[in-house]
This record gives structure tokens, sequence and C-alpha cells, in this order.
């Protein structure tokens, strides 16, 4: 009997990637494609669903990790694949913080998608072995360290040193040394560009 | 309702009654009547104020056409009753010539009806009305040799008129076209500003239709009261053309020269509010075209662009807020991404985050446009951060802008902070605030607004219409519609020209080796003047691109036009086509990686039909927002939609991996 998934995904052709996927193998079987994640969660806590393929990224409504981790808190059962095609750092560790069971990066693609979900489905746990790695002006992300991206993070947040430092229970000029540091690296111009960058370069992705 | 016109109405009224007072003075006295001279004199008064009044050439032709049936009313009355020998042929002439204005006028009123506030007139039906009304027209003319007409017989020194078939039909004719017309012109009102002063159409038709079947009741003479006679049938029909038209103008819904100055206003509003920037623009290109070196050359390119964008966007602004008054807010996140995109080509680094949608007062929009644009132009930028927030609680609309920038300000920080971002009655108006501030070298300048949703402010809501620059209240149908075509062929002549302008700006300065530099200036100097010119050039010379020229671009750009099929002959068709070949290849330029178009025309014998596609590329990031699920048809697909619609066709957008626009185009539409 073919497993029954349901695919979230607010982009229209990587829900179609995925359908034609799943109609390529007799394994699986699509039981609804949705362009939300509060929509596709609905309707496996209604409905049921063997695997679920969920975006991280949503540009409206709760985002992925979020409603992924309501799907296994009521219908563990079901298995979870998130996808994703932002190199944001944090993903990996949310992603197993919230018990999803694999995850699969839309722009690296390691392996193919059908093969993720049938590893899945056998039981198998499939991480990327790391994010992919991401230009930041001069620099590449694996250059940063994991305090300065928790300092990215912030300050892609809009927040001030301050209150980064506040957050983060640091001092403020420690927190302004981690910026020039990451400022050097990068050669940017300033700290907003270091922000602006790293946000929509998609290193660092505010919730 | 026309102010201006009301002083022409009170003239006429005062001329009716002078020329009643003297028709019953000529009875009661005995003096020697001149009403009937009276009336021809009104009748061509009013012809010459409609010829002052009326720019619609069809209309007041026949407005004209019906005055000049009015006075051959009046002026055979005075050859029977003066000249014309009691029995002789012109005697029985000028009897049946009465019929020639009954049987035209009513076609030249449902004419008119037909024409205004519609942009796809039914000639046909009006054309065979003609024939029709030219056939009766010349049996009651011959009606000596037969007798379906009138036939006219003597006794005792005076005539008499039997009223045969065709006369009969006649007098229905005039009936029942009048009343068609008049109720085509109740509908129209019903859906316009004017229905408020429907009443004064209908109470000169009501006391028409009452005087002409009080005339037929009396046996088809004259009435009398103590004696006198208050008037005769031309007196009526007179009353009924001029009644009806003479409102229609008073109401608005016949678009006089005092409201087509509106549409004036829209040009000379949209110039005014980008005045500065057009100066600036024309500064710029007079120094890229003397410019030596490619460096200099890139750096005013990309300031020609960035002033571009912002020009053509707050133009856009202007003419897309509705006749309320309001925008969406996407409009504004619109805005400022595509002045991003050149602001990106000058090297800095812009983000922009919305959260929310809703309707806002235009002047709210254009008032943050603004202000973004105002910060963006005050130091040297290295990046700049935008974010919008809109929310509704309960019953309240709150609009938050925040700009981050890093920069280096052309002044120093604290007058920067200090500045008067947005000018005190403006603030007033929004109850918005603006807050700047500068914290680890990053500025950051905010707009808040919030304001009640049931309850806009009055004053809000009037500064907001004013943007649009025209008041619709004052409008009738006719000329709301003739406004909003206006308005959107001013929106389309604007977009298109600098949209081409900034795509081939964009194009060279990513790579130069696919843009022709001539073919750059060519179209920026088309743009300019353009935009520029004072003229009253209509929209339709505007809006002839020649797609080949669109093809040729789009090859300079790298992208190949596949055509096939034979672009028709039509010329409203052509235009319509160029428009889509050139939003289809701007599309493809803008937001696909896709370097093929697709275009096949196929036409029959009714229809043109026009596919658009693209081969499947992905599509980038920027992009899936706008086509994910449905098209959100902005910018050159919603200019293009109201083409293909105003032309009487259908469009269909599909999206998807491989995005197709089909267009179907009847030959015969106007």
């Amino acid at each position: 009997m073919a497993y029954r998934v349901v695919i979230a995904d607010d982009f229209l052709m990587s829900r179609q990637v995925f359908e034609g996927a799943i109609a390529e193998s007799e394994e699986f079987i699509l039981a609804g494609s949705f362009a939300s994640a509060s929509e596709a969660a609905d309707y496996v806590l209604k409905f049921g669903a063997d695997l679920v393929i969920m975006d991280i990224v949503m540009t409206e409504g709760a985002s992925g990790l979020t409603v992924a981790k309501t799907i296994k808190e009521n219908c563990p059962s079901a298995k979870v694949l998130m996808v994703t095609s932002m190199p944001e750092v944090s993903y990996i560790n949310r992603a197993k913080q919230i018990g999803a069971d694999s995850f699969w990066y839309k722009e690296v693609q390691e392996e193919p998608i059908l093969a993720v979900m049938k590893r899945t489905m056998a039981g198998e746990s499939v991480y990327p072995d790391s994010t992919p790695v991401v230009s930041l002006g001069n620099a590449v992300s694996t250059e940063f360290t994991e305090r300065e991206t928790e300092v990215l993070r912030e300050l892609t947040d809009g927040r001030s040193n301050k209150e980064i430092a506040d957050k983060l229970g640091i001092s403020e000029r420690t927190v302004k040394m981690h910026i020039t540091n990451m400022i050097e690296k990068t050669g940017f111009r300033s700290r907003l560009e270091l922000a602006v960058k790293a946000r929509t370069g998609g290193l660092v992705i505010p919730d | 309702m026309v102010k201006k016109r009301l002083k022409t109405d009170y003239l006429i009224l005062g001329w009716i009654l002078l020329t009643a007072t003297w028709n019953i003075l000529s009875t009661v006295i005995g003096i020697n009547g001149i009403t009937t001279y009276l009336y021809i004199g009104l009748v061509v008064f009013w012809m010459v104020s409609v010829y002052e009044e009326i720019p619609d050439r069809f209309v007041q032709f026949r407005m004209e056409l019906g005055g000049v049936m009015l006075i051959l009313l009046f002026v055979v009355r005075v050859i029977r009753w003066d000249y014309a020998v009691t029995g002789s042929f012109l005697d029985r002439f000028c009897w049946y010539l009465y019929y020639v204005p009954l049987l035209v006028t009513p076609v030249l009123s449902l004419a008119i009806t037909q024409h205004i506030g519609t942009r796809n007139a039914r000639r046909t039906a009006i054309n065979v009305l003609t024939g029709l009304c030219v056939t009766l027209c010349l049996i009651i003319l011959m009606s000596d040799y037969h007798t379906l007409g009138v036939v006219i017989t003597y006794s005792n020194g005076s005539a008499h008129g039997k009223l045969g078939p065709v006369a009969y039909v006649s007098i229905g004719w005039y009936m029942l076209l009048s009343l068609i017309s008049f109720g085509i012109i109740l509908g129209k009102c019903r859906v316009s500003a004017s229905r408020k002063l429907v009443h004064i159409p209908v109470i000169t038709q009501l006391l028409g239709l009452i005087a002409w079947s009080v005339y037929y009741a009396n046996g088809g003479s004259s009435p009398k009261a103590w004696g006198i006679s208050l008037y005769n049938l031309q007196e009526v029909e007179m009353f009924i053309f001029l009644g009806l038209w003479e409102s229609c103008i008073l109401i608005g819904l016949i678009p006089g020269n005092s409201l087509i100055k509106e549409r004036d206003w829209i040009r000379d509003g949209i110039r005014q509010s980008v005045s500065s920037k057009m100066a600036e623009l024309k500064l710029i290109f007079d120094r890229l075209r003397n410019c030596g070196d490619e460096k200099t050359f890139r750096e005013d390119l990309i300031e020609l662009g960035c002033l571009g964008a912002y020009v053509k966007r707050r133009a856009n602004l202007e003419l897309i807020a509705d006749k309320e008054g309001f925008l969406n807010t996407q409009e504004l996140s619109l805005s400022i991404r595509e002045s991003f995109e050149y602001y990106e080509l000058a090297g800095v680094s812009t983000g922009y985050e919305e959260t929310g949608k809703a309707e806002v007062p235009s002047l709210l929009i254009i008032t943050a446009y603004e202000f973004f644009d105002k910060i963006m132009g005050s130091g040297l930028l290295n990046a700049c951060y935008v974010k919008v927030q809109v929310s509704q609680e309960h019953e309240h609309i709150s609009f938050k802008m925040s700009v981050d920038v890093g920069m280096e300000p052309f002044e120093a920080a604290d007058a920067l902070l200090r500045r008067e971002w947005v000018s005190e009655e403006i603030l007033d108006i929004l109850g918005a605030k603006v807050k700047c501030s500068e914290s680890d070298d990053t500025f950051r300048f905010e707009l808040n607004a919030r304001y009640s949703m049931r309850k806009t402010p009055k004053n809000l809501l009037k500064r907001s219409r004013e943007m649009s620059r025209v008041d619709y209240g004052l409008l009738g149908l006719a000329a709301f519609l003739s406004l909003e075509q206006e308005a959107m062929a001013e929106k389309i002549r604007i977009h298109d020209t600098l949209g081409r302008c900034l795509l081939m700006t964009k194009g060279y300065l990513l790579n130069s080796a696919r843009v022709d530099k001539d073919a750059l200036f060519f179209e920026w100097n088309r743009a300019m003047s353009n935009i520029d010119e004072a003229s009253q050039e209509s929209s339709e010379n505007s809006e002839s691109v020649d797609y080949s020229t669109c093809i040729r671009q789009a090859k300079s750009m790298g992208v190949d036009v596949l055509l096939s099929g034979t672009i028709p002959a039509n010329k409203q068709l052509r235009s319509v086509i160029d428009t889509a070949i050139t939003v289809h290849i701007t599309n493809i330029l803008r937001h696909t990686a896709g370097r093929k178009a697709y275009v096949s025309i196929e036409s029959d014998e009714k229809s043109c039909i026009i596919v658009l596609k693209e081969d499947a590329a992905e599509l980038d990031g920027a992009a899936s927002s706008e086509i994910n699920e449905t098209v959100k048809e902005t910018g050159g697909l919603k200019n293009l939609r109201y083409r293909v619609e105003s032309a009487g066709g259908t469009m269909k957008v599909t999206p998807g991996p491989e995005f197709t626009i089909r267009i179907e185009l009847p030959f015969d539409a106007d």
C-alpha cells in the first residue's frame, strides 16, 4: 500500500516538483498539496498522512518549523521531511529539536528528493552534513564563529548593539567587536549592510 | 451640477419666458407676432453654446444637426403661414416638411445616448435607423403621390390633414425613440455621479410629454387658455430636444469644456509633482550625452535610472488612486522595490519587508514614497532596509514605515535628524508622526500613521481625492469614463515610455555589450520629449509602439523573440499587440532567466488570437511571490489587460513554468 504524502510549500513550482516525484513512484500517493503550512496541518490532523513534506519559510502564516512541531506532537506517526532553499544556519538544529525526521536542501540536492523520501519512510533520519556555504561579501558563512552568527541573527532583526548585548548576555563592547570582525571579514561598509546582506542572502532569517 | 453652464441655462429659460410672454401679448394686444423668430433665435443661441461647450465632435455634430432640424420646423411654419398660398404645392410641402424633424431628431438623440459613456458604441443599429428614417422622410415628402403619408384637403379656405399610416408611424417613431433615449439616459444617470440630479432631465421630459399629450388630446391643435394659444407642436419638440440635452450637460452626464478642463489637471498635476525630478532627469541626460569616460557615464546612467524609476512610480501612484482616493499598500511595495533595483546597481545593499496589506488613503502612500525618496537622496548610501507594517486593530488601521540607512550624510547628522521630512500640514492631515534617530552608525527614519477606518478624517479623504486631481463627484458617467480613459492612457504612456528606458538602462548596466548605446540614448531622448511636452497630444499617438523596435531591443538584451503569424493591419489591434509583445519581453527580462519569447498570432474572419509564451526557464525568487498561485497583475500586465478589454477583447494569463498570455481581439470592436 502506497504511503500518503502531504506537501506544504508556498512556491508553486516546488509543489509541482514534489508532485512529479510522487507521481513517478508507486510507493507514494499524493494525499494533499497546500500553499500554506497551516492548511497542511489542518489536513494532516484531520485525515492523517504518512509523510509530510514541509517547506520552512512561508511568505504568509505560520512557519513550517512551527507547524511541523504541532504535527509531530499531535500526529507522531506522520514522518516530517523539512525542505528549504534558504541556507539559514540554524534550521538544521531547529528541525532536529522539533523532531523532524529528515531535512533536504532544495538548491543543493545532495540526493534526489524521492530517495530522501524512501529513506525516511524506511526509518532513516536523513540530514545534510552541514548547511550550504553562503558567500557574504569577501567571506563565506563558515568563517563566522557561532557567537558571531548569533550576533548577526540579532542584528538582522534590527536590534541595536545594546539590545543584542542584553539578549545574549554579553557586553555591548563585545557585540561591537563581533560586528567589527564580521565587517572586516566581509568587506562591507556598515553594520546595516552586513545585516541586509545576511538577510537577503538567506544566511540568517528572523522568525 | 456644472455651475458655469447654469448661466447659459438661465438665459435660455429667460428667453423662453420672454417668447411665451410675447406670444401672449401678440394675441392679447394684437401686435405682429415675432414668436417664431424668437424661438429660432433661441435655438441658434443654444447651438452656439453647444459649439463652445461640447468638445466631443460626435455629440456636438448631432446636437447641432438637431438644432438645424428645430430651426427647420420654425422656418417651415413661417413660410407656411406667412408666405405660402393656401392650397399651393408649397403649402402642402411645408406640411410634409414638419415630419422631417419629427423623424430625424429622435435618431440623433438615440445616437448621442449610445455614444456617451461607452467605449464601444453600437453604430450598426443607428445606421439602420438612419436608413429607415430617410425612407420614411421620403415617403412623407412624396405624399402628393400617395395616401400613405398625409392627405391634405381644403375647405372653407383652410387646410385639413388626414394622417395616413406612415404619418402615424412617424408619430409613433418619435415617441418610441424618444422614450428609448430617455430610458437609456436614466440608466446612465443611475450609475453615475449624476444620479443625484436625475430629476432635472426627468422634469424637462415629463413636461414635454405632458405638453405633447395635451396637444394631441386637443385634436392635434394648439391648446388655448382664455382664448390665448399657448403653444404649438413645434415648441414642444424644441422643448423636448433642448430640454433633454441641456439638462444632460447641466448635470454633467455629457462632459462640457468646463469639465474637460479637469483632464488637463491630471497631466498638469502629475507634471507638477515630478517636475523638479524631470528637470534633474534632463540635466543628467544632457551630462550623459557629453560624457567622455565610461565610468562617469555609468554613474550618471545609474542616477538616471534611480530618478527615472521614481518619476515613473510617482506618476503611477497618483493615477492609480481610485476615485475615493485610496491605494493598496502593495503599490508602495512595488514602487520602493523598483527604486531599489536601481540603487542596487549603484552599489547600495537593499532589503524590503512588509507585513500586512490594506487600502489606505493615497495621500499616505504618496507621502511615504516621497519620504523614502528624500531619505535616499540625503547622503552617500551603502545600505537601506525598509520595513512596512500595516495592521488593522478593530476599526483602526496602523501604518508604520521604517527606513534604516547606512550612509555618509550630506549634512551633519543632527541637522539631518532635525530636518522637516514631511510638512506639518501633511502630518496633521494624516494624523502621522515622523521620528528620526541615529544609533550605532545607522540612521532610522520612521513614518507612523493611525486612523479610524469607520470615520476616515474628512480632510484626509479630501486631500487624497485631490491627489487624483479630479473631483469625480462632479462628473457624470461620460466624463468619468472619459477621464478614466485619459488617466489610464497617461499612466500607460508614462509607464511604458519610462519602463522601456529603465529596462534598457538596467540591461546596459548589467552587461554593456548587450545593449546598443545609441538605442539607449534614442529611447531616453524619446522619453524626455514624450513626458515633458505640454501639448494636448492624444493618447493614440503615444500608444503606437513599434513591435519591431521592441524585438530589436530584446535581441540587444539577449532575448530571442520567435514570432509566427502575421500582425493584422488594423491600427488599433496592432497597437494592442505591440503592447502585448512589449509587456511579454519586459516580463521575461525582469523576472525570468528565459532567453526566448514565443509570440504566435492567428487570425480568422472574426478575431485575432495572440499567444505569448516563454521558454520554461526557472523563475527567480523575486518573481515567485508574483507568480506563485495566481498572477497578480500589476504594472505592465494590468495595463495590457486594460488595453485588451478596451479593444473588446479577452485576456487569459496562465502561471506556471510555461507562463502564457492568451489574447483574443475581435476585428469589429471599436
